[in-house]
């Protein structure tokens, strides 16, 4: 046991704090030690002083006061009512079924408003089923207004029209369409054999520019699309349509 | 309405008994019986059985919260609390727990809960201050003046000693030195270990002892 270990172990010493054997250590440490031995006085001087820390003599009028206090603040809080009392004396009869009404209310709101909802997206739905045409049925044959047309010098002439319906056909927009065609899939019958292999993508080009009139319909058959070029003012003989397959 | 009766004389009967054993001093295993009685009828909600409570322990409270905080304002105040707080968790003591420790550990509790909300300006009370509050009635003699002057300036030092200590520090030296309580049962109240309680002690003293040599020396040199 060092001096140093002893200063660690008087405070709890001088009170019996200590375990026996740690304390008989001490006790023997301290036996030896002048300087433990002052160091012990010294802790038992600063406890008496503690000790000495007594508090005033409470009168009566002070302990009644302390009591009276208590017992008020109690009296207080049994006579308050507890938070489901509260609730209950707010929850009169007739709140209760204003209250349940307007839940209902709001309850009625939100199912109808998903069921609009639902059958709303369900009839989208179903449009648009309707709408699209199933690719198996033939499409109605109707007119195409003219629009782009080959000038018989090989350019495109865009004829304006306002009520332009289809966007510009596939074949219209055709780059390469002063070279020959290209060879269709479907063969075509001796009677529908264009009247001119040139077709309008061949181009005359000793042939002085005309305007042309095109018509263009399209058969039940949506692969099969006629199309009837001629100059304006030409003989009805001269008018010869032009068969197109894809 | 006979209940009702029968339950206030039964109520007064137990306050004369507590009130005869505590001037006869009877056994400690009476003082208990009667005391668990007490308990019991406080937390069925009997108002009177908690006031005969209180009348037992209001003393010990006081003192104890006195020497938490240092001034009778505070400890007034801090009593009060506690013993609202123990009507209010009566209910969950348990009989085999030692009431009086229970009784510490709260009274503990709002001391520091107060110690946490009271201004900077901690006063202890000056010989003055308890004139004026007749903690002198007693003192008949201008012997028994000064002997109290020289108490109250004590008691003043003490307190700025106990204010070098940090709060668990004051309140395990506090219940092991003042009030005598064993360290077993001061770890109990407290909530700590045993060697937590011995260590926290052991730091309090010391400093309690640097703070007297520095005033001692301080008397020397003046």
């Amino acid at each position: 046991m060092t001096c140093t270990r002893m200063e660690q172990l008087i405070p709890l010493y001088v009170e019996g704090d200590l375990e026996a054997d740690t304390a008989s250590a001490v006790g023997g440490h301290v036996k030896g030690c002048a300087g433990c031995r002052a160091l012990v006085a010294e802790y038992e001087a600063s406890q008496g002083w503690l000790h000495s820390y007594t508090p005033p003599d409470f009168n009566e009028a002070v302990l009644d006061s302390v009591r009276l206090g208590v017992m008020r603040e109690l009296q207080e809080q049994s006579a308050r009512p507890s938070f489901f009392e509260r609730l209950a004396l707010l929850l009169t009869p007739r709140r209760i079924v204003a209250a349940t009404a307007a839940a209902l209310m709001i309850i009625a709101a939100f199912l109808l408003y998903n069921v609009n909802h639902n059958s709303n997206a369900g009839l989208k739905r179903a449009e648009r089923a309707f709408v699209q045409p199933r690719e198996e049925k033939p499409a109605p044959p109707f007119v195409i207004p003219p629009h782009d047309v080959i000038a018989p010098d090989g350019g495109v002439k865009q004829v304006n029209h306002p009520h332009r319906k289809k966007p510009a056909t596939p074949y219209l927009a055709d780059k390469n369409a002063h070279r020959s065609p290209r060879p269709n899939k479907r063969e075509l019958h001796n009677d529908t054999v264009l009247a001119n292999d040139n077709r309008t993508s061949v181009p005359d080009e000793s042939a002085k520019p005309q305007e042309m009139l095109r018509i263009e319909l399209q058969t039940a058959d949506p692969n099969i699309r006629i199309i009837w070029l001629a100059p304006k003012g030409a003989d009805s003989q001269e008018l010869k349509p032009m068969i197109e397959t894809r | 309405m006979m209940e009702a009766q029968e339950e206030q004389a039964m109520t007064v009967e137990v306050a004369e008994t507590l009130q005869m054993i505590n001037g006869a001093g009877l056994s400690k295993t009476a003082v208990e019986r009667t005391e668990a009685l007490l308990i019991e009828r406080a937390r069925s909600g009997d108002h009177a059985a908690f006031e005969q409570l209180m009348i037992c322990h209001q003393r010990k409270v006081i003192a104890m919260a006195w020497r938490m905080l240092g001034n009778e304002d505070d400890a007034r105040d801090a009593a009060q609390e506690a013993f609202i707080k123990v009507y209010k968790y009566l209910s969950s003591y348990k009989p085999d727990q030692d009431f009086g420790g229970w009784l510490y550990r709260i009274v503990v509790n709002v001391c520091h809960d107060h110690g946490r909300k009271r201004s900077q300006h901690d006063r202890h009370l000056s010989f003055e201050d308890e004139r004026a509050a007749h903690h002198l009635d007693r003192v008949a003699s201008n012997e028994n003046i000064e002997a109290a002057a020289i108490q109250s300036q004590q008691r003043g030092l003490i307190e700025e000693a106990l204010k070098t200590l940090s709060k668990k520090e004051r309140a395990a030296l506090v219940l092991r030195d003042l009030e005598g309580l064993p360290t077993e049962e001061v770890a109990q109240i407290l909530g700590s270990s045993q060697a937590t309680v011995r260590s926290q002690i052991a730091t309090a003293r010391a400093k309690i002892k640097q703070f007297r040599d520095r005033v001692l020396r301080q008397k020397t040199r003046g």
